[in-house]
């Protein structure tokens, strides 16, 4: 039965996922903890294999949590799931395009949920950050402050954060130097 | 235009899209450009970029939301289940091969290294992601403090994100009524 509690549960997070990109990962992280499915330390290989192999960032990811669920076929019911709302809502949106195209809560929607989404992605970043560019448990532990940082991850992090952001370097390379970068340095 | 030609042809069309687009959503557009409106003209610029206004309003993933739309107008119903299917495919074969890979190798040291240096690179690539998606989600005071009140209801109060999405659909309905009858 967990194939259909993976459709299920991926399904709920196509339908609440609005703007695109990284919109799906607060709920999908909240939802992967708490099932078990994923370990937090383990979401954030999950993001990376999704960004660095090609297809949507959103599939990727459904389609990592289900085979790590419950194998190939909990892959596919997953990504089926996160599939399935958008396919039968833009069929039906599809029939009725031009009206849809003004429409005013559609407007509001963008206005309003938008930066609240952008605003969540931001927060699953800092707590990201924490476990990665950041030691918090050794700090609370007693631990000193050179503890509390981890000088290579926040190296890594602010080199990738220029060279993607000025320089707009393809993710794909940026996330192949970091891992050459980690066997050399770590 | 619905025969068993064009069904396929929509198939692979999208299989190339899905496997040649790092990223999804953006990423994808000049990529579905030229698949989608030079090589095959099954739709207009225009009716590409119109299809991405509709695929970020409406739920779900983009890539997905443009690849049903496309699908289903060229070739109805079964051409939206032909084009979605191609856009998934390759994610699909990809991430199955590769979970089992890692899963295999994860306790080999230089791979926990690579992962390690990987997340690093993770962070600061959502961190770019974030600032392109506030250039076009922040555009006054108001969708700031929206902006603010997302993230400092997930980070600090720690709300479940299924109430906090809830909740701004709910407001954003309020706010359209609100904002309709303040206009008439």
């Amino acid at each position: 039965m967990i194939l259909l509690e993976l459709f299920l549960n991926f399904f709920f997070i196509g339908i609440t996922s609005i703007g695109g990109g990284l919109s799906t990962i607060p709920l999908m992280t909240e939802i992967l903890i708490s099932k078990g499915w994923v370990i937090e330390t383990e979401i954030i290989d999950m993001i990376a294999i999704s960004e660095m192999t090609p297809g949507p960032i959103g599939i990727n990811m459904a389609t990592y949590a289900g085979n790590k669920a419950a194998g190939i076929l909990g892959g596919i019911s997953a990504t089926a799931g996160l599939v399935a709302p958008s396919v039968i809502i833009i069929i039906i949106i599809a029939h009725f395009y031009n009206k849809y195209r003004n429409n005013l809560y559609v407007n509001g929607v963008m206005t309003v949920v938008r930066p609240v989404v952008t605003g969540m992605i931001a927060a699953v970043c800092a707590n990201l950050a924490a476990i990665t560019l950041f030691d918090v448990k050794a700090l609370s532990a007693g631990g000193s402050l050179l503890e509390f940082f981890q000088p290579i991850p926040i190296i890594i992090a602010t080199v990738v954060f220029v060279a993607g952001y000025r320089f707009r370097v393809h993710p794909v390379i940026l996330i192949v130097s970091s891992a050459i970068a980690g066997i050399i340095l770590l | 235009m619905r025969d068993k030609k064009h069904i396929t042809g929509l198939f692979a069309a999208f299989f190339r899209i899905g496997l040649f687009t790092f990223g999804g959503g953006y990423a994808m557009l000049p990529m579905i450009q030229r698949e989608v409106t030079e090589k095959h003209k099954w739709a207009t610029e225009e009716e590409v970029l119109d299809c991405y206004a509709i695929g970020q309003s409406t739920p779900g993933i983009i890539a997905i939301n443009t690849a049903t739309f496309i699908g289903y107008k060229t070739g109805g119903i079964p051409g939206a289940l032909a084009a979605t299917l191609g856009m998934v495919a390759p994610s699909l074969i990809i991430i199955t091969a590769l979970s089992a890979l890692i899963l295999k190798y994860r306790d080999n040291i230089y791979v926990g290294k690579a992962l390690l240096g990987i997340q690093g690179a993770v962070v600061a690539l959502i961190a770019v992601s974030i600032i392109k998606m506030a250039k076009k989600a922040f555009f006054n005071v108001f969708t700031y403090i929206l902006g603010a009140l997302g993230f400092i209801l997930l980070f600090v109060l720690q709300v479940p994100a299924y109430y906090i999405i809830a909740g701004a659909l709910l407001f954003s309905v309020i706010y359209t009524i609100f904002k309709t009858r303040r206009a008439s």
